[in-house]
This record gives structure tokens, C-alpha cells and sequence, in this order.
């Protein structure tokens, strides 16, 4: 028994040293006025996710740099914290713990993935510290409580988006979906899609599955070819898109393959090369958008980077720090409380991945671009799809003007306004993308509140 | 029924690449009664150091035969060195010690080499031509790659290679000798650090075999692509019978064609269940594996 | 005098979970203290402890390898989440929960019986990979399953356990493996651990062991993945990865195997240090790897781990009557074997062996090198069966019995080159001997009550008295791998003595003494028969000590019997001449005279 109590106290000194030592910037909030404010970052920086979460470090460190160099909020730096979870779940509690409680962090950025979203929702919510994920598109996570904000699409947006555009812009009717079953984003765009697309008049012929970190499809797409659909949607992310893109040529699929905003990053061409081209997929923005904000942002991160292209996962990351930011500086003061209200109140804030609006249940509301992989791996932009309730800005027009030669792009020999398709036979009668312009829609997915419960 | 041949076709392909992986296991567990788990992350680093090659000597963006060689000899030196240092650093010193320590430093080893990688040279994934391959042939429905072809063939040309090695040369006699029993083989005369040093180099050498061939046909390299197909060969060798050559190249065929045909008509997402199940069932079954020898315990 | 005991069994908890509950009311669940990161770890490393301290009961204390506690943890977790979210709302006095959790370790448990039973016959390192394979193919159920949540896990599951909770089933861990340990049970696990064989021959059922200790280490790593659940709230399938099973096992191998402190130890070290690891900056992100080589550095540098199987021991010592063994009737055979045969392919190692042994007999088996002595040893324990033939042993046919149960019956044996338990001491393997006669359950054991130590008093006294009659009194202590090689022999005497057989095998028991010691053993060997009562069989070769003590001599050559009888007939017997020393030498020194 002394042995036990022993144990115990042991641990206790321990895990005390441990903590004590490493506390950092820790004032209590509005103790140091004048000092920086301290803003939390999990993301799995090591471990089968590392290149999902240094993708959204580096976004986010780069916001927070800009935002210091231009003065800082409310005339204090913005300090960031940034803790490893490695991938790991429990990992992810603790470090928002850690943030809260030891270095009382004033809001939380993280995580990319939506099971480790869930389990540092419910401590920023208890504590009353504002949570923004970048990249999560669970639908429950949100519903945790109302700290917890969202600044990207839900699942049931993007499945909508593209099930909408297969019917409407590339008049498929049967099409076939292989997803990743390990990874909730996937599986929840495969569902969304599916629901969609069967309500707009299409037929879902073959559904296969697959798990992150997989590397020979043959036998789904083998499956998938035998069913003959027009379309496969791959709602999945670049690192596995890429071989099974190659790996469906093999098989003698020729149709187009659909995806959603995981497909994005300079990796995707590097590994699926040709077998890409004609391909779609939605996303936040495009690299290629000449507005001149996404041409600065990409520009200052392949600076900041070694030349890096950002994916949407960075792309995402900066909004959400740069939405925090504008909350900050909306809200009368830094308390918690304060800054959710001022989070809740975003209206437009002007990202790169859209004009982001939090919606009642503090998910992003802005619209969806679909582009095409054109020759080289360029992204052509094919067309802009807004949820229910908003319409394109004034003046706006969603044809693309002249586009720059950025990215993993090769020189745009066709000069004017309005890109030509480009031809792809397979491809049962494209559209141009005047057409697929300014198509509103409404997102169908998003439930009544009703949620599964699990 | 061209399906069910796609299949088989896709299943073969898979299958040799965990063979050769399964060679290096199959001959260091035969030697040492170790299972090298930094294996598949030797495997790795063969891919890796392709990677690099390929692309610092430009033959990534101009592949031919003799570069592609070229690579592979570069990657395969690598390989050997790394197996040769890993032994001596890590599991030499452990030879007496109870094996369950030698099994938690050879995992060690193993997340040395996948988190290091990580730290090294970041975990993106990434992409490098090596061989002069093109697309896949088609014929009557089927599809077949180059890759899958040179896969194959390679395949069978290193297990032809290995049989040579330890059934036709002293020092095959010598890593048989050892692995019936150290102490008296070391009594005859065997060099035991030798044989088992080279041995690890062999075995390390067909990795990176396989780290280059598996390139060619799934262009995704990262550093912790060798977890899942390091455990998939250990299966397939005892499978086949551990310690027996052939019996890897059997061992991973057959977990190659198990996992395409789940794959292909139940669900992928059971792939990893099918091939623990295939190991649990031999071993309840058949522990010797399906080519092995049992050998009885003298009391 | 009950009440005392029965109180000082439960004193731990009437102790302990009050102060805990304090603990957790005043300091961690309090906000104004803002200690929740410190209370996370801790509660972690709670977790942690029960997971490693139970692993140990497998990997330390019986030696087997199994890198798949994860897939038990996560089955508790999941079946106890599962009801939870199912169950009601409130739960003040936690008593759904702690039902969902018995629930959960109730299925954990189950789930270790079934992958126990089939593999625990397996080889150490096939354990190994059969364990992880499991552990895998529970996960990929888990993320494909729906009802378990899927990949993305169940959530919210109610929060109903923290520091307190968590740690009172720490305590209930600790003291279980503890009197585990220190029972008669805990040295049959470590018996199997040290040498199955020579446990099997001493009556240990090791495979029942193998699978009790599987059995009851998952019920625990169940407990685990209940609490993990309810004090995060969540549950994800990637928490139990095959690299959360290697952490449980680095953490098991780095204390010391089979010590429970060690074990306790290295899982708050190994579960903090990733933590502290943190503050390094840049370095941060070579956290992993660091942790790796540490590992590796550990393992070459103590791969003892840190304290071996050392552990602290508490005896109490006291006086309680010793239970006589059953006696048998004088006249009936002890063993009876009626033309054994045995072919090993193609090889006959015995053929159409028969004997009897009576009550206090002492006869000898002799023959050449590789006349199939020891053969016909393992055939009369059970470690081989015979092709042809029947042998009964106490009257029972012997057919389908294990060594164990052989052992039971009242035939023990020594082997030809000394299977001891080297890694624990001269009493240890003697106690181990006794344990097959102890009629105490493990939950007994654990409940530590009146029976627990008047059996533990039992024991030490007749293992006392054997290493006295064996002169090893002084050894008692010693590690046994540590003893001269003639004490090793005397010890592995007294070990099989210590199961109170009727019949003692004794395979070579002269090899490698000297005269002196010939002597003795001669005298051992007829004091041992005359006090203990047990008849005695001996395979030997030095003809002056199977001379001077046997009653009956067989010799046996290639398998056969050649010749049987008493020692001066043997003696000068040609066939049995011509067998050791050749045709030749027969002809030339003695055709056909006998010799005095």
C-alpha cells in the first residue's frame, strides 16, 4: 500500500515538474494588457497527417506575421502557440488543455480533422475560449456549443456542389463513387453526393471504398469500370487521388473523375500527372483567380515558404486565423464572450478561400469554385456555385478575366476573357464555362437539426 | 469473368512486390529468429534515395533503361549500408538478451527511421520517374502495366538469385549453418558476425529492389510508406514458411491475390483484416507455414 | 481475528478512495486552481499504469509476447461507451456507470479468452505478430462499423470519470497484480515464464495459466478504454493503433519484466516525456524521434529494463499444521506399461517397452547413448504419446493426459540437463512445486484472506524442510542459475520432490559429479526413498552408482529392451557387454565367462 501511495506521489511531483517548467506566456488574460495576445494552434505535425497540419500551420503562422507587421490587434502583437497532437485524438485534448488552461490562451485554432475537432470542442466550449477549425467539416463539431466556429464548407455543401455540377454542367446520369472510408470528410461528401444526385435525376451504378495510406485501387476501379458510369467521384484527398487517377487509365476508365477541396495541392499533378486531365473538383478558391487578394496571398506564402504553392488546406488555415483577427479587432474587448459574439457577426469577411458569413450555426457560408485540371496540371475555372441565400456580388462576374501563369501552371498560350474548353472527348456534352456561370443553388444536405446520433 | 482475370492479373502484380520485401524478412528471421521490423523502413529509404537520385541526376526527367540501373545500384549500396550499420548499432549488442528486447529496439529502430524521415525531409509526398515504363498494355479487356511486368520478372530473378546464393555458396551454407544453430556452427568455424552481417546487407538489398519497383508502380513516396507493406511482407514470409525463400515468393502471392480479391468483391476497407486473418489462420494451422518444416523441441 | 483480516484486505480502499475523491472535488475539478493540465496527465498517467501493470501480468510475469493490448482496450472501451450513450441521462451515484465499465472489461475479457485459447500455443515472436494482427483487424471492425460511430468515433459520451475513478481502478490494478504476484499463482506464472517444460513437469496446467493471464490482463485493459472514454468524452477508432500497443509494451519491457513497480514507473516516465519534450522549440517536432532513440538507447544500455524482476516481498511468516499427502497401497504398480512403442517417421526410438514399478522400488534404466532412455521418460510423463502401447500411471491410462495432469497423479521428474527456473531463487523454484497442491483460486489469492496465508505458510515450511533434507538450506535465497552445478541437481531433487509424487524420474542425476559426490548422491537417493516413500526410476550411466542403489536394472539398446534383472545378472550379461563396449571387446575380454 505505501508502494501504491508512493506511485502516486511520485506521478504527482512528476507530472508537476513537467508542467511547471513549461509554462509559457502564460499571463491571465487582461493581467498584461500591453503584452501579446496569445492565440493556441493544434495540428498533427508529425505522425500519418504531418503534411495536413504543417500545411495549416504555415498558413496560419503567415496570417498572424502579416497581421503583426501591419500593427498587431488593438495595438498588441499576436503571439501563437503552436502543439503537435501527432494524429492521435487524446493528443489533440490534451494540447487544447495545455493551451487553455497552463498558457490561457485567448482563442484556439485547429484541427484539420474532424474526430480531433471533436474532442477539443467540448474544452474550448467548457472554458468559454473561442474555437475556430480550419479545415473540419463534420457537421457535429459545431454543434458541440456555440464557441465553436467553422471557416470552411460543411460535408453537406461540397457533396451538393458537385453533384450539381455532374447533372447540370456535365449532364451526367450515371456515375460511380470511391471513397475513403477511414476519414469522415470523405465519407461524408460520398454521402451527401449520392443523396444529391439521385434527387437530381442520376444513378449512383457502383459505390466502392478504400482507407488513407492505401496505394493499388485495381480492384475497385475494376469494379467500377465493369458498371459503366459517365463520372467517378473521388471525394478524396490528393494523396491517394493521385495514383488512383493513374491507376483508373490502367483500368480503361476514360470518363472524368469529380472531387472536392482535399484534391488541392501542387502534389496532386506531381503524382497523377496526365491521368488528371479533364478532371474536376470544387474548392474554396483557385490558385489562378486573378482577384488580386489571392494573387498577393499566393505570392507571400511561396516567399515565406521556398516557393511552395498553398494548397486549400493553407488557404483555409489563413482565413480562419485572418477571421479571428477580424473579430478580434470587431470586438470590444478580448474576453472570450466578447470575441465569440464578435465571431458570430462575421458578415463577408473577404478570405481568399471566399467571402466568408457565419451562418446560425457558425458554419461558413460562401460559395463554392468548381475547376478543371487543364494541360500541365492548370487549374481552369469552370464554374461558381453560391448556397441558398446568396447571390453573386454586384459586379462580379463569375466568367474568369485573363488568366496569370502561377503555380504549377504552363503558359497560357490563348489570350482573352473567356478560356476555351478544352476538348475532351470522353466527356459527354461539356459545357463552357459561360454557361456553368453564376448558377446559384441550395445546398440540400444540411439537416434540420436533426444529426445521427453516434 | 475478365474481371475475375483483372483481378488475379492486379493480385500477381501486388503479390511480388510483398515477395521480394518478404525475402530480406524470411532470410534474417531464418539467421537470427528476429523480426526486423525497420525492414519495411529499409524498404523506404530505397524509394527514398531513388527519390533523390532521380532527380538530382536528371533521370527522373529522362528516363532510360541504364539510368534507371544506374539509380538502383546507388539505392541498393545505400540500402546495404544502412541494414549493415543497423545491426551492428541496434540488435548486435542484443544477441543474448531476452528476444522480446530485441523485437521492442527492432520497432524502435523502425519509428527511428519513419520519424526521422518525417523530421528529415518533411512528410509530404512525393513523386519521381525511375523507369523507363509506360502506361498499361491492354489486351482482351485486361490491362497490364510495364511496371507490373518488370515487377514480376524481377521478382523471380532475385528469389532465382537468393536460392543460388544459399544453396550454392559457402557463405549460403554458412547462413544455413547459423540458422540451425549459432553456437555450434560458431564452433565449426563460422564467422557468425560475418554471416549474419551479411545477411542483413542482402536482405537490405533486395529492399531497396523493392523500394524502386514499388515506385515505379505506386509514384507516392513518403516516409512512412513502408509501415503497412513491411508487415504485410512478414506475412506473406510466414505464410510461405519462414526461413524458406520460395516460400516468401508463395507466401506473397497468395496475400497479394487474397487482399485484390477482397478488395475487389467484398470491400477494400477489410483488406488489413484479410491479411492478419491469413496469418492468424496459418499459424493456428499449419505454424510451419506452407512450405516450411516444423522442427519438434528436444526435451 | 477474521475481522481484522478481512479488514486489513480491504484497508486500501477504505483508505484510499476517500482521500481521492477530496483530491478530486477540492483540487482538480477546481477552477481557480487552473491545474487541469497537470490533472490531465495525471489522469493519463493513470490510465497508463493500468495498462502497462496489466500487460505485465503477460509480457513480464509469464513471458509471453503480446503486442495487442490496444485492441482489448479498445473493446472495453467501445461496449462500455456504447451503453453509456445508451443508457439514462443522469447517473449521480455512477452505478450505470460503473456497470457499463464491468461491461466493458467483461467483454475485453471475453474477447481475451478468444484470441487467447487458439494462439497461446504458438512461439514468442508469432504471439507476437498473431497479438498485433488482432489488435488491427479489431480496429478496421471498429472503423467500419457504424454502430461503433466509424472512423470518426463515438462522441459525446457522458463524462463520468475522472481523477478519482481513475484512479481507485489504479489502486484495484496495483493491489490485484500485487497479490497475484506474491501468491502460489504469481510463481506458477512466472514458472511458465522460466521454463514451461519443467513447469508442465511440476504440475503447472501452463496453458491454463497462458490463458488466465491473457484473460485477466484484458478484463483490465477493458477497465482502461471505459475510463479513457468517459473522462475524454470521446472515443475515436485511432487511438488504438498497433503504435499504442507498442507504446503499452515499451513501457512493460523498460520497468523491468514482471515487475509491477517497474512497470508503474516507466508508464508515468514514458507517458510525461512526449509532454516535456514539448518545450523544445524547434525541436519539437523531433519529438517522435527522440523517443525512439531513447528507446533504442534503453534497450542496449539496460535491457533488463530498469528493475529486472525485482520487487519488494512482504512474507508473513507463521506456524500451521502441514497436510500429509495421501498414501497409496503398498502392492499395486505405480506405473504399469504394457509394450510402448514409439516412432519418431521413421525412426523406432522405443519399441514394445514394458514395465512395472512397485511402491518404493528403485530401479534403473541404463543403456548406450541413444538408446532411448530419456525417450521412455517423456513417454511415462506425457511429453510424448505413444505410437503403440499403453501406460498407466496410478491406475489411469495416460492417453490424451498433458505433463501436467501426469504430474497430478503423482510421477515427478528431474531432466538430463537440469531444467531449473534460473531466474529465481532455490525457495522459489521449490515453492513452485507445491503449487499444484494448493487448493486456493486466484481470487482467493487476490482477496488475501485467512486461506491465502495459512496455504503461503504451508508452502514455505515444506519447501524449507526439502531444501534442508537437500542440504541446499543455506542456498535458499540464491538465484539458482548461481548455484555450483551439483546443488543445481540436488535443487532440481528437491524441486520434483516438492510436487509429492510416489514415483521420481531421475534422468542422469550423477552426470558430471565427482566420486565424492557419487557417494553421496547414492545415499541421497535411498535416505530420499526411505523418508519420502517414493519409488524411484534412474537413468544413469555410471555403473558403480547404478550398482550400488538399484534393486531391478532394464538396460535398453537402440529402443529395446535387451535385458532385464537384477544387478549382479545384468553385470555380467554378454548382450548387455556387447551394447556398451562392442562385439569385439566382449569376445576378447570375457566370451562368455562371467566376471566377479
Amino acid at each position: 500500500m505505501r508502494r501504491t501511495r508512493g506511485s502516486l506521489l511520485l506521478c504527482a511531483v512528476l507530472a508537476f515538474a513537467g508542467c511547471k517548467q513549461k509554462e509559457q506566456g502564460s499571463g491571465m488574460v487582461g493581467a498584461n494588457a500591453n503584452g501579446p495576445i496569445v492565440v493556441g494552434e493544434v495540428g498533427s505535425m508529425t505522425g500519418t497527417e504531418a503534411t495536413f497540419g504543417t500545411s495549416s500551420d504555415r498558413g496560419i503562422q503567415l496570417a498572424f506575421s502579416e497581421t503583426n507587421s501591419s500593427g498587431g490587434v488593438k495595438g498588441r502583437q499576436i503571439q501563437v502557440i503552436a502543439l503537435d497532437d501527432e494524429g492521435k485524438p487524446e493528443e489533440a485534448a490534451t494540447a487544447a488543455t495545455r493551451l487553455i488552461a497552463s498558457e490561457h490562451v485567448t482563442a484556439l485554432l485547429g484541427e484539420v480533422a474532424s474526430t480531433r475537432s471533436l474532442f477539443m470542442a467540448p474544452k474550448a466550449q467548457a472554458a468559454r475560449v473561442p474555437m475556430v477549425t480550419p479545415s473540419s467539416t463534420n457537421e457535429k463539431v459545431t454543434q458541440v456549443g456555440d464557441y465553436v466556429f467553422r471557416a470552411c464548407f460543411i460535408d453537406p455543401f461540397q457533396g451538393y456542389v458537385m453533384a450539381k455540377f455532374a447533372r447540370d454542367n456535365l449532364k451526367v446520369t450515371k456515375a460511380a463513387i470511391l471513397k475513403d472510408v477511414r476519414n469522415d470528410y470523405s465519407v461524408g461528401l460520398a454521402k451527401v453526393f449520392t443523396e444529391n444526385f439521385t434527387k437530381m435525376g442520376g444513378k449512383i451504378v457502383d459505390e466502392e471504398s478504400f482507407s488513407n495510406g492505401d496505394v493499388d485501387f485495381k480492384a475497385q476501379l475494376t469494379n467500377i469500370k465493369n458498371a459503366n458510369p459517365e463520372a467517378l467521384y473521388v471525394p478524396a484527398y490528393y494523396t491517394e487521388v493521385g495514383l488512383i487517377s493513374r491507376q483508373a487509365r490502367e483500368v480503361g476508365f476514360t470518363g472524368p473523375l469529380l472531387g472536392g477541396d482535399g484534391w488541392d495541392s501542387e502534389k496532386l499533378y506531381e503524382i497523377g500527372g496526365d491521368a488528371l486531365l479533364g478532371c474536376y473538383f470544387s474548392n474554396h478558391y483557385s490558385v489562378d483567380d486573378p482577384s488580386p487578394r489571392i494573387q498577393e496571398f499566393v505570392a507571400k506564402f511561396k516567399k515565406a515558404y521556398g516557393g511552395q504553392v498553398p494548397d486549400s488546406l493553407a488557404a483555409q488555415a489563413y482565413d480562419a486565423a485572418g477571421m479571428l483577427v477580424d473579430a478580434m479587432k470587431r470586438a470590444k474587448d478580448l474576453s472570450g464572450p466578447s470575441i465569440r459574439d464578435a465571431l458570430a457577426e462575421t458578415r463577408g469577411y473577404k478570405g481568399v478561400t471566399g467571402d466568408i458569413t457565419m451562418d446560425q450555426n457558425r458554419n461558413a457560408s460562401k460559395p463554392a469554385v468548381v475547376l478543371k485540371i487543364g494541360k500541365g496540371g492548370k487549374y481552369e475555372f469552370a464554374g461558381k456555385i453560391y448556397p441558398e441565400g446568396m447571390s453573386p456580388p454586384p459586379g462580379e462576374s463569375a466568367v474568369p478575366g485573363p488568366k496569370k501563369t502561377e503555380g504549377n501552371t504552363a503558359p497560357n498560350a490563348a489570350p482573352g476573357n473567356v478560356p476555351t474548353p478544352t476538348p475532351t472527348p470522353t466527356m459527354p456534352g461539356t459545357a463552357s464555362p459561360a454557361e456553368s456561370a453564376a448558377v446559384t443553388g441550395q445546398p440540400q444536405g444540411l439537416p434540420a437539426g436533426e444529426h445521427p446520433k453516434k | 469473368m475478365t474481371e475475375l482475370l483483372q483481378h488475379l492479373v492486379d493480385g500477381i502484380s501486388q503479390g511480388a512486390i510483398y515477395a521480394l520485401i518478404a525475402l530480406g524478412y524470411t532470410m534474417v528471421y531464418g539467421v537470427l529468429q528476429l523480426i526486423n521490423f525497420a525492414h519495411g523502413d529499409v524498404f523506404m529509404v530505397g524509394a527514398m534515395i531513388g527519390y533523390y537520385f532521380a532527380r538530382a541526376t536528371g533521370e527522373s526527367s529522362h528516363p532510360s533503361v541504364l539510368g534507371a540501373l544506374g539509380v538502383t545500384l546507388v539505392s541498393m549500396i545505400g540500402c546495404g549500408l544502412i541494414g549493415f550499420l543497423i545491426e551492428r548499432i541496434a540488435y548486435r549488442p542484443l544477441r543474448s538478451a531476452p528476444r522480446l528486447n530485441s523485437l521492442i529496439t527492432a520497432i524502435g529502430m523502425s519509428f527511428f527511421l519513419e520519424y526521422g524521415g518525417q523530421f528529415a525531409v518533411g512528410p509530404n509526398p512525393r513523386s519521381a520517374t525511375i523507369l523507363p515504363t509506360g502506361g498499361a498494355v491492354h489486351f482482351g479487356g485486361l490491362s497490364v502495366g510495364e511496371a507490373d511486368v518488370i515487377i514480376v520478372l524481377s521478382s523471380a530473378a532475385m528469389m532465382l538469385i537468393l536460392q543460388y546464393i544459399v544453396f550454392h555458396t559457402r557463405m549460403g551454407t554458412a547462413m544455413r549453418a547459423v540458422s540451425w544453430n549459432a553456437q555450434v556452427a560458431s564452433l565449426m568455424g563460422v564467422n557468425i558476425d560475418l554471416v549474419i552481417s551479411f545477411t542483413f546487407v542482402l536482405g537490405s538489398v533486395l529492399a531497396a529492389v523493392a523500394g524502386i519497383l514499388y515506385s515505379a508502380k505506386y509514384p507516392k513516396i513518403d516516409p512512412l510508406m513502408g509501415l503497412m507493406p513491411g508487415l504485410k511482407a512478414f506475412v506473406a514470409a510466414v505464410l510461405g514458411g519462414i526461413g524458406n525463400v520460395p516460400g516468401a515468393m508463395l507466401g506473397g502471392l497468395l496475400l497479394g491475390l487474397a487482399e485484390q480479391l477482397v478488395s475487389g468483391y467484398v470491400s477494400s476497407s477489410w483488406k488489413d483484416a484479410v491479411a492478419f486473418s491469413l496469418l492468424i489462420l496459418i499459424l493456428l494451422v499449419r505454424p510451419s507455414g506452407l512450405l516450411g518444416r516444423g522442427t519438434a523441441e528436444k526435451v | 481475528m477474521n475481522v481484522a483480516r478481512a479488514l486489513r484486505s480491504w484497508l486500501p480502499f477504505f483508505v484510499a478512495i476517500p482521500v481521492l475523491w477530496v483530491i478530486e472535488q477540492k483540487v482538480a475539478l477546481n477552477p481557480d486552481f487552473g491545474l487541469e493540465y497537470l490533472f490531465v496527465n495525471i489522469n493519463h498517467i493513470g490510465i497508463a499504469i493500468i495498462l502497462a501493470v496489466s500487460l505485465n501480468l503477460v509480457n513480464g510475469l509469464t513471458g509471453q509476447f503480446s503486442i495487442g493490448h490496444a485492441g482489448f482496450m479498445a473493446v472495453g472501451g467501445y461496449v462500455a461507451a456504447v451503453m453509456m450513450m445508451r443508457g439514462p441521462t443522469d447517473d449521480p451515484y455512477r452505478i450505470f456507470f460503473l456497470l457499463s465499465l464491468l461491461a466493458g472489461g467483461g467483454a475485453a475479457a471475453l474477447a481475451g479468452w478468444l484470441v487467447g485459447k487458439p494462439s497461446l500455443r504458438l512461439r514468442g515472436d508469432y504471439l507476437a505478430i498473431v497479438t498485433l494482427g488482432f489488435g488491427e483487424i479489431i480496429r478496421v471492425i471498429i472503423e467500419n462499423t457504424q454502430f461503433f460511430g466509424g472512423a470518426i468515433g463515438l462522441s459525446p459520451i457522458p463524462h463520468r470519470a475522472d481523477f478519482a475513478f481513475i484512479w481507485a481502478v489504479v489502486i484495484i490494478t496495483i493491489l490485484v497484480a500485487k497479490r497475484l504476484r506474491d501468491s502460489t499463482h504469481g510463481r506458477a506464472f512466472l514458472s511458465v515464464r522460466e521454463d514451461e517444460v519443467a513447469a508442465e513437469a511440476m504440475g503447472i496446467d501452463t496453458t491454463g495459466y497462458k490463458v488466465m493471464a491473457f484473460i485477466i490482463a484484458a478484463f483490465f485493459a477493458g477497465l482502461a478504454g471505459g475510463l479513457s472514454g468517459a473522462f475524454e468524452g470521446n472515443l475515436a477508432p485511432q487511438s488504438f493503433t498497433f503504435v499504442r500497443s507498442f507504446e503499452i509494451v515499451a513501457m512493460v519491457v523498460l520497468g523491468g519484466m514482471g515487475s509491477i513497480t517497474g512497470a508503474t514507473i516507466a508508464a508515468t516516465v514514458l507517458t510525461i516525456l512526449p509532454e516535456l519534450l514539448r518545450g523544445l522549440g524547434e525541436l519539437a517536432n523531433a519529438r517522435m524521434v527522440i523517443y525512439s532513440v531513447a528507446l533504442i538507447v534503453l534497450m542496449l544500455v539496460r535491457p533488463r529494463g530498469l528493475l529486472g524482476t525485482r520487487e519488494l516481498w512482504d512474507f508473513f511468516k507463521r506456524k500451521a499444521p502441514k497436510e500429509p499427502s495421501p498414501k497409496r497401497e503398498a502392492s499395486e504398480a505405480l506405473i504399469d506399461v504394457r509394450k510402448a512403442t514409439i516412432r519418431f517417421g521413421g525412426l523406432t526410438a522405443v519399441s514394445e517397452f514394458s514395465l512395472q514399478v512397485k511402491p518404493r522400488e528403485l530401479v534403473a534404466l541404463i543403456g548406450p547413448n541413444g538408446a532411448g532412455k530419456t525417450t521412455v521418460f517423456n513417454l511415462l510423463t506425457g511429453v510424448y504419446a505413444p505410437t503403440e502401447g499403453r501406460i498407466n500411471v496410478m491406475g489411469r491410462d495416460t492417453r490424451g493426459l498433458s505433463p501436467h495432469a501426469i504430474a497430478h497423479l503423482g510421477v515427478a521428474r528431474t531432466f538430463q540437463n537440469i531444467r531449473l527456473f534460473r531466474e529465481l531463487s532455490a525457495f522459489d523454484n521449490v515453492r513452485i512445486a507445491c503449487h499444484h497442491l494448493t487448493r486456493e483460486s486466484m481470487a482467493a489469492a487476490v482477496r488475501h484472506g485467512e486461506l491465502s496465508e495459512q496455504e503461503e505458510a504451508w508452502i514455505a515450511e515444506r519447501a524449507n524442510e526439502l531444501l534442508d533434507v537437500m542440504g541446499l538450506s543455506a542456498r535458499r535465497d540464491e538465484l539458482s542459475k548461481n548455484l555450483p552445478y551439483g546443488e543445481q541437481r540436488r535443487l532440481e531433487i528437491a524441486r520434483a520432490l516438492a510436487t509429492g509424487p510416489q514415483v521420481l524420474l531421475l534422468d542422469e542425476p550423477a552426470a558430471g559429479t565427482n566420486n565424492r559426490e557419487k557417494v553421496e548422491l547414492m545415499q541421497l537417493i535411498r535416505s530420499i526413498r526411505d523418508r519420502f516413500g517414493v519409488a524411484v526410476v534412474l537413468i544413469e550411466h555410471d555403473m558403480k552408482l547404478v550398482m550400488g542403489v538399484s534393486e531391478r536394472i532394464l538396460v535398453l539398446d537402440h529402443g529395446v529392451t535387451i535385458a532385464q534383472g537384477l544387478p549382479r545378472e545384468i553385470q555380467s550379461n554378454p548382450r548387455v557387454i556387447e551394447a556398451y563396449l562392442g562385439e569385439k571387446y566382449a569376445k576378447e575380454h570375457f566370451g562368455g565367462a562371467a566376471p566377479a
